[in-house]
């Protein structure tokens, strides 16, 4: 496949390409293009962290507690919802206690999802999530976290034990044996698929908005071939149908972003409950 | 939490790296004759279907389930939906990693 870049990965090459191979070469590491040695992904990410930072600098700067304006109302509503749809919301429903602790961790990462995943509508623009190590990364820093939270919850050898199902008697002990690695298997296994789900709904978008407007494009070029007129008369569905799969390109991008907000959450709760 | 930060800078500057590393992972070992090709378009086209097959199945239910549980108790659709939406990527998740498989494999 053709592998063209973007204008903001050329900028960015631009100013920080010699540091990047410098600091690529000192690692012993071989970029596959070295006049590009940062990729499209990362370019995008940075700027999907200098967009959410200036948002928020500009929010900060428009706080007011009489007269919200639109920013504001945004903002709040991402924290804390009439729908129980917020971060705030979700975190206090799965975890409990301590869930304002979470919302700085959880937060962030949602919000990188959400602007990164909106990114893919924009043109000029790709979503920093399509490439897999970005959900990679997400994933393993949630990973990362919620087992330092459990074990900060309940002490490294009492976090082992949860993963056994705390068992009190020797049948509990019994069972711990066969559910132990069962545990072990499944949490590791949260990583992939939340990986997995975020990079293949973004991938999968694209690519379904890429096909079909090729397979109507095709059908326009070839009633072109046959008369101007007609071109451009099938010229009208591939200009206005892929607007279709832009929307439900949007419409993935939010459910995702949701999703990858609950799960965390989920999985927080699951780390730092004490049952039975 | 500066502890925390401090690791989240080194993985950052690690991944950096880590695509320039895994240049050429998935390469291209398809098989040179067409017969490969095309057996491989095959697989693909019969995998995915399946998995769709199953997915939609799955979905159906949920969706289902889910407008019944609403029609019911219209109260609780704001809950349901939540749930509904959950279950459905669930299940689609399982389709993604068809089609994750194919991608790295296959094309």
């Amino acid at each position: 496949m053709e592998h063209t870049v973007s204008g903001l990965t050329h900028f960015v090459n631009l100013y920080l390409g010699h540091a990047a191979n410098w600091v690529l070469a000192s690692m012993g590491l071989h970029p596959e293009n070295a006049s590009q040695p940062i990729p499209e992904h990362v370019a995008m990410g940075l700027f999907v962290l200098i967009v959410a930072t200036l948002l928020a600098l500009v929010l900060r700067l428009r706080l007011s507690v009489e007269k919200p304006g639109a920013l504001q109302q945004i903002a709040e509503g991402l924290l804390t919802n009439s729908m129980e749809f917020g971060i705030r919301d979700l975190l206090e429903e799965n975890v409990g206690r301590q869930a304002a602790r979470h919302v700085a961790f959880v937060g962030s990462i949602a919000l990188f999802i959400l602007l990164g995943n909106l990114f893919g509508a924009f043109p000029f623009l790709t979503a920093p999530t399509g490439v897999v190590t970005v959900p990679l990364a997400c994933a393993a820093l949630t990973f990362i976290y919620f087992n330092v939270e459990g074990v900060r919850h309940h002490g490294p050898l009492g976090y082992l034990k949860t993963f056994a199902g705390s068992p009190h008697d020797l049948g509990g002990w019994i069972l711990a044996i066969l559910l132990f690695p069962v545990e072990i298997i499944s949490t590791c296994a949260r990583v992939l698929s939340l990986t997995v789900r975020l990079w293949a709904n973004m991938f999968a978008s694209d690519l379904i908005y890429v096909i079909f407007l090729g397979l109507l494009s095709g059908g326009a070029a070839y009633g072109y071939s046959k008369s101007p007129v007609l071109g451009v008369i099938l010229g009208i569905f591939p200009a206005l149908i892929p607007i279709l799969f832009v929307l439900l390109h949007i419409f993935v991008s939010v459910v995702q972003a949701y999703v990858f907000t609950v799960l965390p959450a989920v999985y927080l709760g699951l780390a730092t409950s004490d049952e039975h | 939490m500066r502890k925390f930060g401090m690791a989240f800078t080194v993985l950052t500057t690690a991944l950096l790296a880590v695509p320039a590393a895994f240049a050429q992972a998935a390469g291209d070992q398809a098989a040179g004759a067409a017969g490969g090709k095309g057996l491989a378009a095959i697989a693909v086209a019969f995998g995915m279907g399946i998995a769709a097959f199953g997915c939609g199945l799955g979905q159906g239910r949920v969706a289902s389930a889910a407008c019944e549980g609403m029609a019911r108790n219209p109260g609780a659709a704001g809950a349901i939906r939540a749930a509904m939406i959950l279950g459905l990527v669930f299940i689609e998740t399982l389709v993604l990693f068809t089609l994750a498989m194919i991608a790295l494999k296959i094309v």
